[in-house]
């Protein structure tokens, strides 16, 4: 049964499985020992129903919709960082942060010199915005972001790292080029691998400021590896 | 007694009754799926995703598979796995429903996982392959492929640069492909499926 696989990556998916199968003979057993008693499923559903109730409304009181931030003022950043009009949208793709609550997305839009641009944010009812004390506040759609000009395979993609004091949270995020076919983030602990969307738009987030290590894989099956130097 | 009877019974269907015996399947089935799917998409990566994906989905339709052994459940599995390479080879992506609905994540290769699945996938030979079925196509077909797919450009330039109607273009485009598409998909020395 636990015969080893040649590729570590295959054992690791293997791991995730046995964690899976693991857990679904788990609620198996559960759910067995739960029909013996038919009393009990009338009370965990009671339960459950009350849980929700007060985890929906705690939700609701945790996280409050404040105003909008308001854009930036004029000459505040230059025209390469402001969005032209009609550009600028939310991504399709999202995260979720590792606490859970609002995932993490992008809105990407393209400036004057025709570049790639993207900023970071938490989504909220399809808007994209900052979470401060429990509130959420939309960030302006015209808002400024960070651009690149994409070069064949030695610029395929834009990506910035931020640390989040606030919530201790590492996003790094970008726009790539159609060269690029996934972007895999590995840490001391984990490894995630995330494709592009149609935008070329991705987004990774991670507790704390960990070191990542990015591995590019481009359509030609050749990969880029970016390994920051660490902290001291 | 019939042979059907005889055969051992498949790790899939027990995993419908016992869900941890699905690791038990993967292990029997994953390598060669990979190397499978390597094989055809020339993408280490790529094919990681695919595989993942479908046994994820395998895992989530545990339940669906009609069949009892070995052989029975490695079709139905190959079966998810073209659906979803075929998926990606149309529109470009992997869909990670499963994967997403299962909470789990694609790990990447380390530098020495890179090399193994060159050895096993034998890639750097399948992409001589297609260099040189590329290099054989009809010039016009080869022309065509090598702007629309190489240089990325759209129909219309391409045309352009051929001094061809766009419907021309894609129709040298598509036979082109087609051709390295059937020499992708065609049996490979070591497939064990």
């Amino acid at each position: 049964m636990n015969q080893p696989l040649d590729i570590d990556a295959l054992e690791d998916l293997a791991a995730q499985f046995r964690q899976l199968g693991n857990e679904a003979a788990t609620n198996r057993h559960r759910r067995r020992r739960t029909i013996k008693r038919p009393t009990r499923p009338v009370l965990i559903a009671a339960v459950t129903a009350v849980v929700l109730t007060c985890t929906a409304s705690a939700a609701t009181l945790v996280l409050r919709e404040g105003t909008p931030l308001p854009e930036a003022p004029a000459g505040d950043f230059t025209a390469d960082q402001l969005p032209l009009p009609e550009t600028s949208r939310l991504a399709g793709v999202q995260t979720t942060d590792p606490a859970g609550g609002a995932p993490w997305g992008v809105r990407v839009f393209s400036n004057a010199a025709g570049a790639h641009c993207f900023a970071p944010g938490r989504v909220v009812d399809g808007k994209l915005g900052v979470i401060s004390g429990g509130v959420f506040r939309e960030l302006p759609l015209r808002g400024p972001g960070t651009c690149v000009q994409f070069n064949g395979r030695e610029v395929p993609l834009g990506m910035v790292a931020r640390y989040y004091p606030p919530e201790d949270r590492t996003a790094i995020y970008g726009v790539a080029s159609p060269l690029v076919t996934s972007i895999g983030f590995q840490t001391g602990i984990r490894s995630q691998t995330v494709i592009p969307d149609s935008d070329g738009a991705y987004i990774a987030v991670f507790e704390g400021e960990p070191h990542v290590r990015r591995i590019i894989t481009l359509t030609d099956g050749t990969r880029q590896v970016l390994d920051p130097p660490r902290n001291p | 007694m019939t042979d059907q009877a005889r055969q051992p019974t498949s790790a899939l269907r027990e995993a419908q009754e016992r869900p941890e015996v699905f690791e038990a399947f993967y292990r029997e089935h994953a390598q060669a799926l990979f190397v499978f799917l390597a094989r055809r998409s020339l993408d280490p990566q790529t094919a990681l995703e695919l595989t993942a994906e479908t046994f994820a989905t395998a895992f989530a339709r545990r339940r669906q598979f009609r069949g009892r052994t070995e052989a029975e459940a490695a079709g139905w599995l190959y079966q998810i796995a073209r659906n979803l390479m075929g998926k990606h080879h149309r529109n470009g992506v992997i869909r990670r429903r499963a994967l997403e609905r299962l909470g789990m994540t694609v790990p990447s290769f380390s530098d020495d996982d890179l090399e193994r699945v060159e050895q096993l996938a034998g890639l750097d030979r399948i992409r001589r392959s297609v260099r040189e079925e590329f290099d054989s196509l009809p010039p016009k077909q080869r022309d065509a492929v090598s702007l629309r797919v190489v240089d990325e450009l759209p129909y219309p330039e391409v045309a352009d640069r051929l001094g061809i109607s766009e419907q021309t273009a894609r129709a040298r485009v598509s036979r082109g492909l087609r051709t390295l598409r059937d020499l992708l998909a065609a049996p490979q020395p070591g497939d064990q499926t």
